[in-house]
């Protein structure tokens, strides 16, 4: 099978034992890889009344047919598992280059079941796995890890790992990659499932290929688009800013985070924005098979801020959820929040808006400065939030609660404290804010994840931006409502698939667009998928996932945003009046997705996508 | 009358050869249009595109700050020491 080794790895972490599963043909086609065939082993394996940190639970690593190929950008990977914070359905992509390492290492996936009796690092060679000792691993930061990982496995293999976070079990604990650089497969506390299994890291390497389908047609579009891909407006810009050049942007329109989702400009953009990290900016960063490298490396070589080095630098998510969402206006401090968040593993966007609950709670007199060990977590103090942070990574005092996630505080805290968690299904929202664009509104509420805007990612076509591959000749209107339910449905079944083959969703807006991506996969797999078989892999994949939140107790009374998101006006600026209209187009789109109207897919739906 | 430009993205900086300039005018207040037209005039074809489309449209991809608040009118009357930015919107994040 060309684009595949057609192995997945099956290791149970308690026995010790290991098992190559092949991969056939038709399953590879009709999921593709990545998140899609993660889904698929999740929902074969993991019963829904799986415990998310019990043994029952699978860790799935899984990269994409175009990993190790040097298609653009598809080095990336995927972790799928059910999540300890939400309790349904869990994933979390990657860049850097561990999914093209897994790849040569020899297999397309890993399935892990089990709990290691001690902490263990599972390594993979050439088609040779084995579980080595980690016990002097356990307790090291990401950092220190991938340090000593590096002296003991030399050069040409990439880890995997976590920090003390996902060993205490941190419910949004993440998992980290690429070194001191930090690519993190962060959302859903998938992290924390890699704690309970006690697997300190997976270390990849080797010289195995996958063949292509069409060598030289392969190699003609690559040298096609590695002119193309480049001379885009947006790879210039995304090279040139990195994901920070959005941030003054989203300050314009409303679509940043400030004070906890209740601000509506932030004082200190100039302090964030990318004109400030270019300050502290010492070189780009590169994931695997990119040509922009909108990856940042900062250092800060002293005052409070000072990072231990050159450091990864912190994306727009984490600027504006530790940065305006706290009204932290200092890039400084951002940046040192980051590098605490990757050292210890943690989500940046569910650390931040953690924080954010906490001090609208400490402002309003839910609890105390006793509460939160003396810390004085008052907005904008950004020594507090290194301390808080702290103390979430360690799991010590405070940090125990804040480790829960928004929705445990909440319960924890009574009824005043709800209103101020900004999750849907558990997951905390990343900093785009539906009251500014229609489509996040039901992009959060069906997200199979929970809040997220990368699963649909239709936001940026709702203004300015233009997708006619996608039937978005001119940029939508933002605010409006008819025609968002389809474009939501449409837009999420194609980012499965790019979740799926495992490749950069920026690349979508630097000329790689749905008919290149078709044609790409077709060179290097050979599966004959056109353009309207692409877009139903997408939505079978979808709805797989959606069958397996089903299964957890999914419907639609967990397709609802957060009460602070749904209800609460802001004071100026055009989304003053503006409220997402979320409910009036659920009816629409469970039709349009033919689901019941308590959002189940229908039988018949999940027969035409070949389903059970 | 002489106004700040700051140019804040890649693109736009790439197109006027500067990261900002102050622009001396000969006039007491002009229109936001003319002003674009003055910078268009001195950078050329790569600005203009930038800044609007074949079809005339102002601000595609770009948003335009006077003293730091979002302006869409191009007959919104500038003064001398006004701060004019140019923001380019990029995908992604």
């Amino acid at each position: 099978m060309h684009g595949y080794h057609g192995k997945v790895l099956l290791v149970d972490l308690g026995s010790g034992r290991m098992e190559e599963l092949p991969l056939g043909r038709d399953t590879a086609r009709a999921f593709i890889g990545g998140s899609g065939l993660g889904a698929h082993c999740l929902h074969e394996r993991v019963p829904a009344t799986a415990e998310p940190l019990g043994e029952s639970n699978a860790l799935i690593f899984m990269a994409g047919p175009f990993a190790g190929t040097k298609a653009f950008s598809g080095d990336r990977f995927q972790v799928v598992s059910k999540s300890p914070l939400t309790g349904v359905y869990g994933e979390a992509s990657c860049g850097g280059r561990w999914g093209s390492a897994l790849r040569s290492a020899g297999y397309d996936g890993l399935v892990l079941t089990g709990t290691a009796e001690r902490p263990v690092i599972l390594c993979l060679e050439d088609g040779n796995a084995s579980l080595e000792d980690a016990g002097d691993l356990w307790g090291q930061d990401t950092f220190a890890t991938q340090e000593a990982l590096s002296t003991r496995f030399g050069k040409g293999f990439e880890a995997a790992c976590i920090g003390p976070a996902g060993e205490k079990l941190v419910r949004y604990a993440a998992i980290q990659t690429s070194g001191v650089h930090s690519r993190m497969a962060a959302r859903a506390g998938l992290g924390a499932v890699m704690g309970a299994k006690r697997l300190k890291a997976v270390v990849a390497g080797g010289d195995q290929k996958v063949s292509l389908a069409d060598p030289e047609g392969f190699l003609a579009f690559w040298r096609e688009f590695s002119k193309q891909v480049p001379a885009t407006f947006d790879a210039k810009d995304m090279r040139d800013n990195g994901t920070a050049g959005t941030a003054r942007y989203c300050d314009l329109v409303g679509d940043l985070p400030v004070r906890n989702w209740t601000g509506r400009r932030f004082p200190g953009i100039d302090g964030i924005s990318a004109e400030a990290l270019k300050a502290i900016n010492v070189r780009r960063y590169y994931c695997g098979g990119c040509l922009v490298g909108c990856g940042r490396t900062v250092d800060i070589p002293d005052g409070p801020f000072a990072t231990s080095g050159p450091v990864g630098g912190p994306e727009y998510e984490t600027i504006a959820m530790l940065g305006s969402n706290l009204l932290v206006g200092d890039i400084r401090a951002v940046a040192k929040a980051n590098e605490l968040c990757n050292r210890y593993g943690l989500d940046t966007i569910s650390a931040g808006s953690v924080l954010g609950m906490a001090m609208e709670c400490y402002e309003r007199g839910i609890v105390t400065r006793a509460d939160l060990d003396g810390v004085d977590l008052t907005w904008g103090n950004a020594e507090a939030v290194l301390e808080v942070l702290h103390r979430i990574g360690r799991r010590q005092g405070i940090g125990e609660l804040l480790g829960e996630g928004t929705r445990r505080i909440a319960e924890a805290w009574g009824p005043p404290a709800a209103e101020f968690a900004v999750h849907v299904k558990g997951l905390e929202a990343p900093a785009h804010d539906p009251r500014a664009k229609s489509s996040l509104a039901l992009a959060y509420a069906t997200s199979n994840r929970g809040a997220c805007h990368l699963q649909a990612f239709g936001y940026d076509f709702e203004h300015l931006c233009r997708f006619p591959d996608m039937g978005v000749p001119e940029p939508l209107d933002r605010f409006a409502v008819e025609g968002k339910p389809a474009y939501v449905a449409r837009m999420e079944n194609l980012m499965s698939m790019l979740d799926s083959l495992c490749c950069c969703k920026f690349m979508l807006f630097c000329s790689l667009t749905v008919g290149p991506l078709v044609r790409e996969l077709e060179l290097i797999t050979g599966f004959g998928l056109d353009r309207e078989e692409f877009l139903k892999t997408g939505e079978r994949i979808f709805n797989l996932k959606r069958l397996y939140n089903v299964k957890c107790g999914v419907s639609r009374i967990h397709d609802v945003l957060p009460p602070r998101l749904l209800t609460l006006r802001r004071g100026s600026g055009e989304e003053q009046d503006r409220l997402p209209p979320a409910g009036a187009m659920l009816e629409e789109y469970y039709r349009l997705r033919g689901w019941d109207e308590i959002g189940h897919p229908t039988s018949a739906k999940l027969a035409e996508l070949g389903l059970r | 009358m002489k106004v700040e430009v700051l140019y804040r993205s890649a693109a736009f900086r790439q197109a006027a050869g500067v990261q900002q300039e102050a622009l001396e005018l000969e006039a007491e207040s002009l229109k936001l249009g003319q002003v674009l037209r003055v910078l268009v005039e001195k950078h050329g074809e790569g600005l203009k595109s930038l800044l609007f489309t074949e079809g005339k449209e102002a601000f595609p991809r770009c948003f335009v700050l006077i003293n730091g608040s979002s302006v869409r009118r191009l007959d919104f009357e500038l003064a001398g020491g006004d701060r004019l930015e140019l923001v380019s919107f990029s995908a992604g994040g």
